[in-house]
């Protein structure tokens, strides 16, 4: 559940430190990868089930978790695969995992009913009961006790629900299908989620939604530590969402040390990066907008992207631009310095994950992680963010660069520019935070209302500071970037000198239009 | 109505194990009104540094102090209840 801890947050988290404490721990020429039999029995001690009707079924589920966790895919259960065939490729310096980055752990899925109206104890038996007059194909009578509804007959149109002066008739819902944007969840033959890989975007919110935890997204944190145990230069490219993630203490200079402490050679902040893209991508509306086309679209979330060239069909969907994202920009900057740089995003994303399996993104990315993961790091290092010396490094981005975290800050950060290029130029902006507000939105731009128009548009609701990878509640954690984006000492992405000089990513640099892993022909 | 002081550890194993979920409930207690609109309760809420009990074991995290009462492996609801308990 998003923004409460329950059962499943720990969990989670658990399984995160678990893999980062062996991934710190093992004896690098003779490791045991038993271990994680042994976790499953750390993490669920006892005999006697706590979550579900079994211990063993319980510890079987977070053994599925490790396998996730380490980057590997959810094995099928209908014939004997060892936990850790697959730890020889797994153990490696460099990016293993695949797509598909979100997966149903089938077992642990409870298959909840999907869009079903039940009548409550709420039910009066009234006198009007309004509830037969208005169902289209009578499917609800009125009972000895109560209505009751034929499910053979109902049409699930959810007129009773909304009659019912009591409101007695309940709507069931599949947590994960109502979180999902993209309409991508689906049932397997047991009825159990599936998620249609044609339109999954990979925005992650289904697994934060489902009550049961069924549904987890890989994860690199094994690798990272491997590389950096191996003593490879490992950079942290972290994203704006950071500021506040690690609780009230942690203050940004005291992660930056922290990070370090970790093994990371440097930290840098993607806020930089969105700089950068917040000047490519006013150069690219200054260029075409309306002359060759007739809007832009953000490129910094991925879902958003990927959704918005599944909605927008052919020439439509070239709208969306396809500059290189912040995180691909902070990647460039670090490899052009240090070509032996390996670099890890972190971030609140899910999606970027997906964005990091694209053949033009993975020369700069090397590995994403979420702000979840690497707590894990700092848990299983013992690392207390708050007791660490503060690196005050200078600033590397401006406020708006650092404010590209919160929903409908991106394409004010993008008009500042264009103003910049373009003065007296005034920029139409429309934005939409969650997938079916990027649908309206998108449909609208189809249908040619926002013709001139910049959208931004992103999955999470609130922005990434409301990201399936994030630790704290969505508006302390808005409030805390927006705080920290007010020390930069320049304003606009234009002011910023520290991507003055340096080429505005773009022409030579990759254009992931369309391309998304396990799906190269684009859609 | 007694005053109640709240510190929850912000430390990384208590942040991870959800103290700052714990001080968000507690936070909302803060807006509970009674039937006069009079406030419900007088708390003070701190997040303090890591009280170091985790280090020999992890599992004592989240760590809240209520009125210098320390509470281990706190949850929302205990901590509410202790809050309540101590108010009145």
């Amino acid at each position: 559940m998003r923004g409460i801890f329950t059962p499943i947050t720990k969990l989670r988290r658990d399984v995160f430190t678990e893999v980062a404490r062996f991934g710190y721990e093992r004896d690098l020429q003779h490791t045991d990868y038993g271990y994680f039999y042994e976790a499953s029995y750390r993490i669920i001690p006892g005999e006697r089930p706590t979550y579900r009707e079994s211990v063993f079924k319980e510890r079987a589920i977070i053994r599925e978790r490790f396998r996730l966790a380490l980057g590997m895919k959810i094995r099928d259960q209908d014939h004997y695969e060892s936990l850790t065939a697959d730890m020889q490729t797994m153990d490696s310096t460099a990016k293993q995992s695949e797509m598909p980055i979100v997966n149903v752990i089938p077992f642990a899925c409870e298959a909840c009913p999907t869009n079903t109206y039940r009548v409550s104890n709420n039910c009066r038996k009234c006198l009007a009961h309004p509830c037969t007059a208005v169902c289209p194909v009578k499917a609800i009578s009125i009972g000895e006790k109560a209505a009751v509804i034929d499910e053979a007959k109902c049409i699930r149109c959810g007129r009773c629900f909304e009659a019912c002066p009591y409101h007695a008739i309940l709507h069931f819902g599949r947590p994960c299908a109502e979180a999902c944007g993209a309409n991508a969840i689906g049932s397997d033959e047991l009825g159990r989620c599936k998620i249609d890989r044609e339109k999954c975007v990979s925005c992650g919110l289904c697994i934060v939604s489902c009550p049961f935890g069924a549904i987890a997204d890989k994860s690199e944190i094994f690798q990272i530590i491997t590389a950096i145990r191996n003593g490879e230069d490992v950079y942290a490219a972290i994203a704006p969402a950071f500021v506040g993630q690690f609780g009230p203490l942690a203050t940004p200079a005291k992660v930056f040390s922290a990070l370090k402490a970790l093994g990371f050679k440097d930290v840098i902040e993607v806020g930089m990066g969105a700089d950068l893209s917040s000047r490519h991508e006013a150069r690219l509306f200054v260029d075409n907008v309306p002359a060759k086309q007739p809007f832009l679209g953000t490129s910094c979330c991925p879902s958003w992207e990927a959704f918005a060239r599944k909605v927008l069909p052919g020439d439509t969907g070239r709208c969306i631009s396809s500059s290189s994202t912040p995180m691909v920009a902070t990647g460039q900057r670090i490899k052009q310095d240090n070509p032996k740089a390996k670099v890890v995003f972190i971030g609140p994303c899910v999606a970027k994950k997906m964005e990091g399996l694209e053949e033009d993104v993975k020369p700069y990315i090397d590995f994403v992680m979420t702000f979840e993961e690497v707590m894990g790091m700092f848990a299983a290092k013992h690392i207390e963010i708050s007791d660490m010396t503060e690196d005050n490094k200078a600033a590397e981005a401006s406020h708006d660069g650092r404010h590209y975290a919160v929903a409908s800050s991106v394409a004010p950060a993008i008009a500042a520019c264009i103003k910049e290029m373009e003065p007296g130029r005034e920029v139409q902006i429309a934005h939409a935070d969650s997938l079916a507000d990027c649908k309206k939105m998108l449909l609208l731009a189809k249908a040619g209302k926002y013709n001139g128009y910049l959208l931004e548009g992103m999955a999470c609701p609130g922005g990434c500071v409301g990201g399936p990878g994030t630790l704290m509640p969505i508006a302390k954690a808005g409030m805390a970037v927006d705080k920290f984006a007010k020390t930069s000492p320049w304003e606009h992405a234009d002011q910023n000198p520290v991507v003055q000089g340096k080429p505005i990513p773009g022409e030579p640099l990759p254009t992931h239009a369309g391309t998304q892993p396990g799906n190269p022909q684009g859609v | 109505m007694k005053k109640v002081i709240v510190e929850v550890c912000a430390g990384t194993r208590c942040t991870i194990s959800g103290s700052m979920d714990i001080v968000a409930n507690i936070e909302h207690l803060l807006s509970t009104y009674d039937e006069e609109g009079e406030p419900m309760y007088d708390i003070e809420v701190r997040n303090v540094p890591c009280q170091h009990d985790c280090e020999k074991d992890g599992s004592l995290a989240p760590i809240v102090i209520v009125n210098g009462e320390k509470i281990v492996c706190a949850s929302s609801d205990q901590v509410m209840n202790r809050i309540t308990e101590l108010r009145d």
